[in-house]
Parts: C-alpha cells; sequence; structure tokens
C-alpha cells in the first residue's frame, strides 16, 4: 500500500528503460538505426581489446579513494563545528553550502581554471610565498585528476547537510550526561556522536561512493569534455557518455554501464555486509 | 482532457498542479503545425537567426518553432532525438556529421525540391557539391569557409616584420620568422600556439604532400611518416621555445577566449575563417588572416562549408520545411541580417548585394576568402564513419608527446594503428 | 598569562578565525563570480582579482533580454517545475521509506535492492529508453516528464536518505501508538512526519536545488523555447565550438539564478537545525 508510488514508477518509469539498457548492451546500436543484436560482442571487446577503458578504470578509482573519504571528513569536522552554537552560525553554514549551490554550472569550469591555471590564483600565492612558479594545474596530466578531487572535496556542503540533520537527531541529554560523568570532547565523540550517527555516515559513505563511481559533470565541465590531458581525467562516465553520444555506439555504452553497476554493487555489497558491525539503528532494539 | 485524467490518478492538490503544467503544455502543442527549426551557436547567430525566423513569420504568416543550443549538448539532443524518430524539421549540420545522418537515414534527400522550392540557380555549384552524400544532397551550404591562420598585426607590425605573399610560403619561412623574433616578444607571448592537436591542420600537412586524411574508399590517406613528421615538427617548435609549453598550451580546451591568441600568449593562431570577427572581438589588437604555409609541394588548404541547413526525413510538411530553408539562403532581406556570421555565401547576387555594408573585419574574410579561391585543391573524399573519433584521439596522442611521456614515434605508431582499428570497428 | 583567561573565551576566538578563514576560501569563487557579472567581458579573464571599477548593471539588463524570451519566463518554469518536484519528492519518498523502515512485507529486502540498483547506473545508458518511453506518453515537450516521476518515488536517494533516519526513531513509540490503536497511516503522519523534520527539510533542500538546477532533463525533454528553465537557458550563453560566448551577462544571470536557491536553503536549514524534541520522546 505505502509501497504503490514507488512500485508504480519502478515498474512503470525505471525497470522498462533499466532493462532496455541491458538487452542494448547486447546489441550494435548508434542511436540512428536500429539496434542489431550482437551477443556478447561488446563485454568481449571491454575485457579484451578496449586500450582507453582501463586507463578510464584507473582514473576513477583514484578519485573514489581519495575524493569519498577527504569529503567525508571535512563535511563531518564542519557539520559538527557548526551544530553547536557560534555566533553567526547561520552564516556559516549558508557560506560552506554556497559551493555546493554553483553546482555544475558553466561558471565553475571558468573559475577552476582562473584558480588552477598558469597564472590563476594558487600559483599567484605560491610564488609570493616560495618564489617558486607552478605548472598550469588543470591542464597539466601530473596534477588534473588532482584539481577534480579538490573541487568535489570542496562541494561537502550535501554530507554536511545531511550530517548536521543527523547530528540533530542525537538527544542532547546523552551528552549532558557525559558532562557530568566527566567525559572528554573526544570520549564523547567516539562514545555518543559516532554510534548514534552511525546510519547517517553509513548513508554518506554509500552514496557518496556510489557518486564518485559515476562522477561526471565536474569532469566534463572542466575539461571542455575531453578528459585531458592526454585522458587523464577521462573519468568512467566521461569515457561510457562520448562512446554513446559522439561515437555513436549506444550498445557499448550500455555494456560499459552494466559492468560499471557491477562494480558500483560489489562495494556496496561489501559495505552493506560490514555495517552489521558497526551501524547500530536505533529500532533494532539493544 | 488531460487534466481530468490527471486528476483522478494523483488526486487534488497534483492534480491543480498538472493542470497548470499541462496548460504550459498545450501553448507549446498550438504550434504543431510550426516548422521546427534547430542549430547550435552563440549569442550572436542566436540574435540573428531569430530576427530572420520573425521576418519569414510575417512574410509568410507561417509559424516556425526555433531552438538552440551550444555546440556540445546539440549533438546529444539530436541523436536523442533521432532515437525517437523525432528530429526537427529544419536542421543545422556539421561537415562532420552530415555522412553520419545522411547514411543513416535521418536526413531528406532535397534533390526534389531543388528547382522548385530551392531556388539555388544562383549558387555556387562548388559549394553545393559539398552536400552531396553518396550521390544526393543532403545538405545545403550555408557559406564557404576554410582554414587559416591569424596573426596579431598590431605585434608584428611593432616588430617592423612584414610577412611574405601567403600564398606561396613555407613552413621553412614561417619558422624563420618566428626564429628571428622570438626574442623580441614580450614575456610570456609565444610566436604561435602549437597546432599539433588540431586535425585540420594535419589534413593541410598531408595534403600539401599530396595525400590526405582518408582515400575516397574510406582507409587512412596518408602514412606513419608524414605523422611522424607532423609531430616532430610541433615538438620542434615546441623545444625552440616557438610555441608554449605543453601545460600552458593544454589550458585551451577549444574555447576561443582559451586560446593563446585571446590570452595574449601568441601572435599566430589557428583558425576558421569565419571566426575572425567572434576572434577581433576578444582581442584589442588588430589582427588578420594569411594563408597556411606549406610544408610540400601542393596545395594544402580547400574550401569547406561551415555549415549545411538539413531536412529530416521525418519531417511533417516536407515543402513547408524547404521554403524555409529557402529563405535562409536566398531572400535578400533575410541575408541582410544573417550577413557571414555562418560563412560567405555561395550565392552571386546576395554576395554582391551585402559585401558593401560590410565591416572592415568582415571585409578581410571576403578577401581573405577570394585569395584563397584561387589557391587551393578540391574538396577531399568524405571521411568516413568512425572519423569523428579519430579526430578526438589525435588531440591525447599529441598531448602525451608534448609532455614527454611517451617517445614520439611511437605515439605516432600508437595512434596510427588504433585508426585503423576505429576504421575497422565501424 | 593566557592560563588566567578562560579557555572558552580562546576556543571562542579560534573556533571563528578557522571558520572565518574557510568562509573566505568556500565563498572567494563565488565573490568572483559577481564582481565579473558587473565587468565587460574583454576585462573579465584579464584582471582575475580586482574589483570592478564601477558596478555597471548592463550585464544584468543585456542578460535579462537576451535570449528570444526573457529570464522571467525561465525563472516561472523553473519555479513551477521545483516546487511540484518538492511536494512529490517529499510525499512519495517518504511514504516508500516508510514502508521499508517499518512495514514487513515479502520481498522487502530484494524490492530494496533493486532500488538501491537503480542508484547504481550511469543515467546516460537509460536515458534514451525514457525518452523513448515519454514520447509515447506523448509527453515530450512538456513538464510531465520532468514532474510526474517524482510523485512516483524514482529517486532512490530520498528513499535511502529516509530510511536512515526513519530507522534512527526508535520502535517503542510506535509500538505505543499501536498500543493505543493506530494504524500505519496514522503512525506515518502523526509520529515519523513530525519526528522527522530534520530529515524531510533536508530532502526538500535538496530536492528543490537539484531539480532547479537540473540541465539534462530539461536539454532531453523540452524544445520550445517558452518552457526553458533557467539552467538551459544560460548555457545558450556559451559558445564551446570556439565561438564568441557572453560571459558578463552569464555571470549576471548566473548570480541571479544562485538567489532563489539561497533563500530555500535558508528558509529550510531552520528547520533542520530545530531538529525535534527526540530526547524528549524517548525516555
Amino acid at each position: 500500500m505505502f509501497l504503490l508510488p514507488w512500485l508504480i514508477g519502478f515498474f512503470g518509469l525505471t525497470l522498462g528503460p533499466t532493462l532496455a539498457s541491458l538487452y542494448l548492451s547486447f546489441t550494435d546500436y548508434d542511436l540512428l538505426t536500429s539496434p542489431r543484436w550482437s551477443g556478447l560482442e561488446n563485454y568481449e571487446y571491454a575485457f579484451f581489446h578496449d586500450r582507453r577503458l582501463g586507463n578510464a578504470l584507473s582514473v576513477t578509482f583514484t578519485y573514489v579513494l581519495w575524493s569519498v573519504p577527504l569529503k567525508l571528513t571535512v563535511a563531518l569536522l564542519l557539520a559538527m563545528v557548526l551544530d553547536r552554537s557560534v555566533r553567526g552560525v547561520a552564516f556559516y553554514r549558508a557560506t560552506f553550502y554556497l559551493p555546493s549551490l554553483l553546482g555544475a554550472s558553466v561558471a565553475i569550469a571558468v573559475l577552476w581554471r582562473q584558480i588552477f591555471g598558469a597564472q590563476g590564483l594558487v600559483n599567484q600565492m605560491l610564488f609570493l610565498l616560495t618564489g617558486m612558479k607552478g605548472p598550469a594545474w588543470v591542464a597539466h596530466p601530473d596534477y588534473a585528476l588532482t584539481t577534480l578531487i579538490v573541487l568535489a572535496i570542496w562541494q561537502f556542503g550535501s554530507p554536511m547537510i545531511i550530517f548536521l540533520a543527523g547530528l540533530r537527531q542525537v538527544p542532547q541529554d546523552l551528552y549532558e550526561a557525559a558532562s557530568m560523568d566527566g567525559a572528554s570532547g573526544w570520549r564523547q565523540f567516539r562514545k555518543i556522536t559516532l554510534p548514534l550517527l552511525a546510519p547517517v555516515i553509513f548513508f554518506n559513505l554509500v552514496f557518496q561512493t556510489i557518486e564518485a563511481f559515476k562522477a561526471f559533470t565536474q569532469a566534463y565541465i572542466v575539461s571542455g569534455g575531453q578528459g585531458g590531458p592526454v585522458d587523464s581525467t577521462l573519468f568512467y562516465s566521461l569515457y561510457l557518455y562520448e562512446e554513446a553520444f559522439a561515437n555513436f555506439r549506444m550498445g557499448y555504452a550500455s555494456a560499459l554501464a552494466w559492468l560499471l553497476l557491477v562494480i558500483i554493487a560489489i562495494f556496496t555489497a561489501i559495505a552493506f555486509a560490514t555495517s552489521k558491525y558497526w551501524v547500530y539503528y536505533e529500532d533494532e532494539g539493544r | 482532457m488531460t487534466t481530468t485524467y490527471s486528476r483522478r490518478q494523483f488526486g487534488g492538490i497534483l492534480g491543480a498542479a498538472l493542470s497548470a503544467t499541462a496548460l504550459s503544455g498545450t501553448a507549446a502543442f498550438a504550434q504543431a503545425g510550426a516548422v521546427r527549426l534547430i542549430w547550435w551557436g552563440n549569442p550572436e547567430r542566436d540574435k540573428r537567426t531569430n530576427a530572420v525566423v520573425d521576418l519569414y513569420q510575417t512574410k509568410t504568416g507561417s509559424t516556425v518553432s526555433p531552438e538552440t543550443y551550444a555546440w556540445g549538448d546539440y549533438w546529444q539532443k539530436l541523436a536523442t532525438q533521432a532515437a525517437g524518430k523525432s528530429l526537427p524539421d529544419v536542421i543545422q549540420m556539421d561537415y562532420r556529421y552530415i555522412f553520419e545522418y545522411a547514411r543513416r537515414n535521418q536526413l531528406a534527400a532535397l534533390d526534389e525540391f531543388i528547382g522548385s522550392e530551392l531556388e539555388l540557380a544562383d549558387y555556387d555549384a562548388n559549394q553545393l557539391a559539398s552536400g552531396v552524400v553518396d550521390g544526393k544532397t543532403y545538405g545545403i551550404s550555408m557559406g564557404a569557409n576554410s582554414m587559416s591562420h591569424v596573426y596579431n598585426k598590431t605585434v608584428l607590425d611593432g616588430l617592423g616584420v612584414t610577412l611574405p605573399d601567403s600564398t606561396s610560403w613555407t613552413t621553412d619561412d614561417w619558422v624563420a620568422i618566428g626564429k628571428d623574433i622570438k626574442d623580441k616578444l614580450p614575456d610570456g607571448m609565444y610566436f604561435s600556439e602549437n597546432m599539433g592537436i588540431l586535425e585540420p591542420r594535419l589534413q593541410t600537412w598531408v595534403r600539401s604532400a599530396g595525400k590526405d586524411l582518408y582515400t575516397p574508399e574510406g582507409k587512412i590517406g596518408y602514412d606513419l611518416e608524414d605523422l611522424v613528421a607532423y609531430f616532430e615538427f610541433w615538438k620542434m617548435m615546441q623545444d625552440e621555445g616557438l610555441t608554449p609549453p605543453a601545460d600552458v598550451q593544454a589550458q585551451d580546451s577549444g574555447k576561443m577566449e582559451e586560446s593563446m591568441m585571446a590570452t595574449k600568449q601568441g601572435v599566430f593562431n589557428f583558425l576558421h575563417s569565419n571566426q575572425l570577427v567572434a576572434m577581433q572581438n576578444l582581442v584589442e589588437d588588430e589582427i588578420d588572416m594569411v594563408m597556411i604555409p606549406n610544408s610540400g609541394p601542393n596545395a594544402g588548404q580547400y574550401m569547406k562549408p561551415s555549415m549545411f541547413l538539413s531536412m529530416s526525413e521525418t519531417a511533417a510538411d516536407k515543402a513547408a520545411a524547404a521554403q524555409l530553408m529557402n529563405f535562409f539562403i536566398t531572400d535578400p532581406d533575410a541575408n541582410d541580417i544573417l550577413l557571414i556570421e555562418r560563412g560567405v555565401t555561395g550565392d552571386a547576387s546576395i554576395r554582391e548585394r551585402i559585401t558593401p555594408g560590410l565591416t572592415e573585419t568582415e571585409q578581410k574574410i571576403i578577401n581573405y576568402l577570394d585569395i584563397v579561391g584561387t589557391h587551393v585543391s578540391p574538396l577531399p573524399p568524405p571521411p568516413p564513419a568512425n572519423a569523428g573519433e579519430i579526430d578526438r584521439a589525435l588531440r591525447p596522442a599529441w598531448e602525451s608527446v608534448a609532455f614527454g611521456q611517451v617517445d614520439l614515434e611511437a605515439a605516432a605508431k600508437d595512434f596510427y594503428e588504433n585508426s585503423i582499428r576505429s576504421l575497422e570497428r565501424a | 598569562m593566557s592560563r588566567h583567561k578562560p579557555t572558552g573565551m580562546r576556543t571562542q576566538v579560534a573556533r571563528h578565525s578557522i571558520l572565518f578563514i574557510a568562509a573566505m576560501c568556500m565563498i572567494y569563487p563565488l565573490l568572483w563570480m559577481i564582481m565579473s557579472s558587473f565587468k565587460d567581458d574583454a576585462v573579465i579573464f584579464s584582471d582575475p582579482t580586482a574589483l570592478p571599477r564601477t558596478f555597471d548593471l548592463s550585464n544584468y539588463r543585456e542578460g535579462w533580454t537576451a535570449l528570444r524570451v526573457s529570464f522571467t519566463t525561465f525563472y516561472a518554469n523553473s519555479f513551477l517545475i521545483s516546487i511540484f518536484a518538492v511536494i512529490g519528492n517529499l510525499m512519495a519518498c517518504s511514504l516508500t521509506a516508510f514502508a521499508f523502515a517499518r512495514l514487513e512485507f515479502r520481498g522487502r529486502k530484494i524490492f530494496f535492492a533493486l532500488m538501491m540498483a537503480t542508484l547504481m547506473l550511469p543515467y546516460h545508458v537509460t536515458l534514451v529508453p525514457q525518452y523513448v518511453l515519454f514520447q509515447k506518453f506523448g509527453w515530450v515537450n512538456t513538464f510531465y516528464p520532468l514532474i510526474v516521476p517524482k510523485y512516483l518515488a524514482v529517486d532512490a536517494f530520498f528513499i535511502f536518505l529516509m530510511v536512515q533516519f526513519f530507522r534512527g526513531i526508535p520502535r517503542e513509540i510506535d509500538e505505543a501508538a499501536i498500543m493505543d490503536g493506530c494504524g500505519p497511516w496514522r503512525i506515518y503522519w502523526k509520529i515519523m512526519l513530525p519526528l522527522s523534520t530534520p530529515v524531510l527539510a533536508t530532502a526538500a533542500i535538496f530536492s528543490f536545488i537539484w531539480t532547479y538546477d537540473d540541465f539534462l532533463g530539461p536539454l532531453i525533454y523540452l524544445n520550445d523555447i517558452n518552457l526553458y528553465t533557467v539552467p538551459l537557458a544560460l548555457r545558450a550563453f556559451v559558445d564551446g565550438g570556439g565561438g564568441q560566448s557572453l560571459y558578463g551577462p552569464l555571470f549576471a544571470m548566473s548570480t541571479l539564478s544562485l538567489v532563489p536557491v539561497f533563500i530555500v536553503f535558508l528558509a529550510f536549514q531552520k528547520l533542520i537545525i530545530r531538529g525535534v524534541a527526540l530526547g524528549a520522546l524517548k525516555r
């Protein structure tokens, strides 16, 4: 009964296109003519012949491994600071969320080049401080990915808000009791905040990991859609997009998408399996 | 009727919500008889194109529904619509994509309209030929175009440099000038942008050796040695300090304001002739265009269509669509608005009509194309399927050389072999 | 000497300075954009840091009407879609999340796994089949494809988010309610929703902002410029293919487009912060 809208939505709107893409992954489909069945050919190509796929995977993994933990740590720390009643806290909350409001607008692309370009802000600071001339960070194959990781961390607003909402559900009387028992701040954090926040941390971890694997827009915009220089920011989704819409290989792109789904599903399954040991839900009783 | 349906389905609030959206929905459907026109562009082009659309509506009383998107979004939208068999009626087409779309039966052959709705008697035959795919016309060129070297005239004049006759100069002449003035340029300014990643530049390079990117049979038309020589040339330019270091150059992702010329980091830049006005608007100094120096005995350049107008195979009213196309291409008043923003028209009478009213920069384009027109070789064979993929692959290939990540010959070989593989995969 | 001062003062100052520096890092790019919105195109890229020489509003005037239809229409469209999306997401997703978090039914785990899987598939490959589907409904070039799905809880993010928060509400509360004779509807309406204000506010913020910022959906489904949303219109200022872009008006309009989301954020974050009196209910 309560599931009704979701069931309609899932079977009516989501499942059809999803299955369609699964079917397309076994076809040769160029978008302009009807798909032709090609069996496992796409998967075979992906596993054995695709030279750019390996690179795309390694770029994506690097991005996930760095951006997710760092972003979540920053988000949690600031959420805890902002949870306290510092004067002007509403102002800080708003400013910290601002970068995420900008999202992936064109302005970000221009801006990022202004900051990390050859004559950008970072290099101006570097020159003032050390007298060294830095490279054009966004356009150098050794650093371009790093600037995108920085961008991801910089847009930590969403997990921060979710952490804030989570912290608001932690009963304040627990802290009061702990303070009376003489527990230190760190101890309170470990014994009260972390366990009670675990479901929210878990949520952010799972969701941010999924999103990071699928990362597309920022890289698309900052690199002008090319994943350059020298494919150093060729994210998996960017490569998939290029295959689908620029090279007219929607069939192959669908196969790539399903491979990514399997990869993400494995990671998510691991997260859910281990969550038993560290995520504690109020509704499970003690 | 949509309203009651949604009310029953979703209840009060939602029903009201949807009927509000349904209103705007029906507003859109009310234009069902309109001819849908789609183009990619920029604010300047949009303004002109919209003005022509308005003019057409007042002149003929028929309605047009215009849509415009930025280049990158355009092709995604178009491909999705093609998949849904709902392409707009009149489509601005690119030279690269016209083969993809025409050969996959998405575009209507225009031959039956030529002579009736499409009045092209006055139109340059060579330009018309560029819209022919496998013997049928699928696009009408909206203007002629050619590649060029654009240069900062103010800077060169300041150094007292006069360029030799560009119809006969060679890359050696060009490099010699560069070496001559390299040390006299302001700090941070280089002789030229590095053009290693630019496929059109590679094309002029191999064409001047008497070859081309592709053979008429759709195979690679040049040899590995040509590519190695091309990479070696641009590596030399970079090593000599005539072009910027790799990371500075790589900041140019293809947007004009990121180009070395616009950021005052290069005297020379590669440019298509119809882009001169836009580039001049970005640069305070005066700029001008010359032909690309040849590296071999043959003429490397050719006249190419800047873009086409094509018609969708699924267009509801093909005659009406053809009339709209004709208006853009042959109507004098329309062309008073369009001028040469999309390239120089192939219609002789219109060209005569609009030329006197052009700005100085626009006149430069006309003059340039007049010169180029007498020193070009014929249009290359149409690019095979997957040529777009090879075009994009040139960028990482050259950059891996520029950044010194890979041995030059290995990178060239890799790109060459991957190109062959791409063509086989099509 | 500091030893004698109350430590509260020192931590306050430290906390404020950290926050302030961090806030400046966060806000610098935005300031840059606002400053640029007052500048001439030629100046924007040549002097990256300086303040504008004059507060010239011409970019705003020019930008508002630069396209065939003025931004008034785009804003109206964006608001319409976003507001209905928020309502839809809150209603449908909270219902679904309640079912997953509290009700026992067959196949719950499988359904939940399926729902999670829909999060993992890159959207580019479902785009075309979805377009074809909506086209069969005759919904292309209307707002339906952008609104109706929200009422059918297709966004698994919000469901998953709410499930996590609902599970943070102790079960004793609804057990007590069941004893009092409440059915699941009443528990959902009278207990779960009021106790979940922070997460509902969070969902409302995200729902609004993401719908408002969404570019791909409008790009694919809307053809008529009278139906365009703000992000779609903003893209028309930039030429990615080597022509000339209008950056001044772009930044002016981008700055303006931030105002509504900022207001929504400020309004709803209060709800998050106010929190719930969960502790009082609990023991």
